[in-house]
């Protein structure tokens, strides 16, 4: 009862199921303020969704998501599109990478083996990361926090960013930096977003924050101005190169993630942060464990699809 | 004479093939008639499955085993391996000939417990038809197409249900069997060989076939049609829906998005 037939995975699934994974999911990136991806895309491939299609479907249904964020955050005057478009120029380049590198993979039949290594290794440090940060924070350790980041970050790379060459200022940002950087920076994200199937906002805003710098209330909107046409970008790419988009599966996802993400930010300001966040990181890093068990435990039949899990 | 002898028994066994078959196939009493109910498969939007039922009216005293097979597909498999402490996809393998369903009944349970006692059907037919390549020896292969059929059995794509064709005792006249299969909602559009086989003391003594269409109508056709054959109008026809959609539910919120 409730199923519906998605014609690119080839298999029906419940439509409760989806909207409930896209409200639960949505619920907690508008709860949190991270992206979904990184949840939904392993959400569905439990679900039964074949991993490749599950990743090109997510990325379509987050081009709604952050269409919507873009467009609020735009009102605001939370945009700088200066820099946003650098980092999209990495980004599209480094979208345009990954999904030749998924391809290739595929054709090695070990696509999904990297999808899932990279979400192990990503929601590993994320999860992990955020745990460990916010519980310093509940213990009010804010400012030994700050002094242990400001110190821990590596030397070469200040040397690296101050040597750049053709420095601009970016006035949104309050930043005077080398175009080359967030264009580098935008397409390793871009890269490993077209891999895992997301936005790469859960990694672009920390890359933001703490490698450029950027002031918050701007890196929210410029975030999902690059995630937005990175998604725009990979869909098409996965569209046309490995055929992978499920229309069907993104627009019911998308329904439920959008609504969830609406509800989950307006709870989200009457919770406090750092409970939220270490109940975040509890979840990501659930979901790690969860990847990495199926990934170390025997497998109860050896032969797989090429381009399967 | 011992040319002779073969001849003349072939002949012997041939007409009284016939006579147990072809008499009452060809008597107006007891002719078969095989048929299946739905003969035409339709996935739509809200494709969930469909049961198909196939009933037969066969000669007196035979046992029959009913099959649906898929038309012959090759895939190309990965086979998992432990590198380190991981299970990696690590070697292909190439299967041909093998068919993209198969699911079979029986009247008799004894005619489809043990694949390897009969090859005309079953999945022991199945072992005999389903080509691998670039392995050697045949331990290896006895293991590959135990692994590729418990690998379809997962997916719903291959099963057998022993003693599963019910119907009016064997000892009638004319005993009109029946069975049901479901098509999973996996099953790939095509034309599907539906097969009724007659077997006395477990040798096949005649068979019979029609066949059931599985085709996608509606919107799963025009989508499928459209990412396959327009992949990049199909994409661009996607990021447009989402931004739309994005855009309406944004201005019904009013809200902030998240990213």
């Amino acid at each position: 009862m409730w199923g519906i037939y998605l014609p690119v995975a080839g298999a029906d699934t419940s439509i409760l199921l989806l909207l409930g994974l896209g409200v639960g999911v949505g619920f907690l990136s508008g709860l949190f303020g991270v992206g979904g991806g990184f949840l939904m895309t392993p959400a569905l491939i439990m679900a039964g969704i074949p991993p490749t299609v599950a990743a090109a479907s997510d990325s379509n249904q987050i081009v709604a998501a952050s269409t919507s964020g873009t467009y609020a955050h735009y009102r605001m005057g939370n945009v700088d599109f200066k820099m946003g478009g650098f980092l999209l120029l990495g980004g599209v380049l480094g979208g345009s990478l990954g999904v030749q590198i998924i391809k290739l993979l595929r054709m090695m039949g070990n696509a999904d083996i990297v999808i899932k290594l990279t979400y192990v290794l990503m929601l590993g440090w994320i999860g992990s990361y955020m745990f460990v940060e916010s519980l310093q924070s509940m213990r009010r350790k804010a400012d030994a926090e700050t002094k242990r980041q400001e110190g821990a970050r590596p030397g070469f790379y200040r040397r690296l960013v101050q040597r750049l060459p053709w420095k601009m200022k970016f006035e949104k940002c309050g930043v005077k930096v080398s175009p080359i950087l967030p264009t580098a920076l935008g397409g390793l994200v871009g890269v490993l977003a077209a891999i895992m199937g997301v936005g790469g906002g859960f990694i672009m805003v920390p890359v933001m924050v703490y490698l450029l710098r950027m002031p918050m209330h701007v890196v929210v909107g410029t975030s999902l101005f690059q995630v937005l046409f990175t998604c725009i970008n990979i869909t098409i790419m996965q569209a046309v190169a490995n055929q992978t988009v499920d229309l069907v599966l993104a627009l019911v996802l998308l329904l439920g993630s959008s609504v969830g993400a609406q509800l989950g930010a307006r709870l989200s300001h009457r919770m406090k942060a750092d409970q939220l966040k270490v109940f975040l990181a509890s979840i990501v890093l659930v979901v790690m464990l969860q990847m990495l068990i199926s990934l170390l435990l025997p497998p109860k039949i050896l032969l797989v699809p090429k381009g399967g899990h | 004479m011992n040319v002779g002898w073969r001849c003349c028994s072939s002949i012997v066994l041939f007409l009284a093939l016939q006579w147990m078959v072809g008499l009452q196939w060809g008597a107006a009493a007891c002719s078969v008639n095989l048929e299946v109910v739905p003969d035409t498969v339709g996935i739509g939007t809200f494709f969930q499955g469909q049961e198909v039922t196939v009933s037969a009216t066969v000669p007196q005293g035979v046992e029959a085993v009913v099959e649906i097979l898929g038309g012959s597909v090759s895939e190309r498999l990965m086979r998992k391996e432990r590198w380190g402490p991981l299970w990696l996809n690590r070697e292909e393998v190439e299967v041909e000939d093998a068919p993209s369903l198969y699911l079979a009944a029986s009247t008799d349970p004894a005619l489809l417990h043990n694949p390897s006692d009969f090859r005309e059907w079953g999945y022991g037919a199945m072992a005999e038809r389903i080509k691998f390549h670039g392995q050697g020896g045949d331990e290896i292969r006895r293991r590959l197409v135990s692994e590729f059929i418990s690998l379809k059995k997962t997916q719903g794509l291959y099963n057998v249900f022993p003693g599963q064709v019910a119907g009016s005792a064997l000892e009638d006249e004319c005993p009109r069997l029946r069975t049901s299969f479901f098509l999973r909602s996996n099953v790939k559009p095509g034309s599907y060989e539906v097969r009724l086989l007659l077997t006395q003391n477990g040798e096949l003594i005649g068979q019979t076939g029609t066949s059931v269409e599985v085709r996608l109508e509606g919107l799963p056709a025009l989508l499928r049609s459209l990412a396959q054959n327009h992949p990049l109008l199909y994409g661009v026809l996607a990021v447009v829906l989402a931004m739309l959609a994005g855009f309406l539910i944004g201005h019904i919120f009013k809200g902030r998005g998240a990213h």
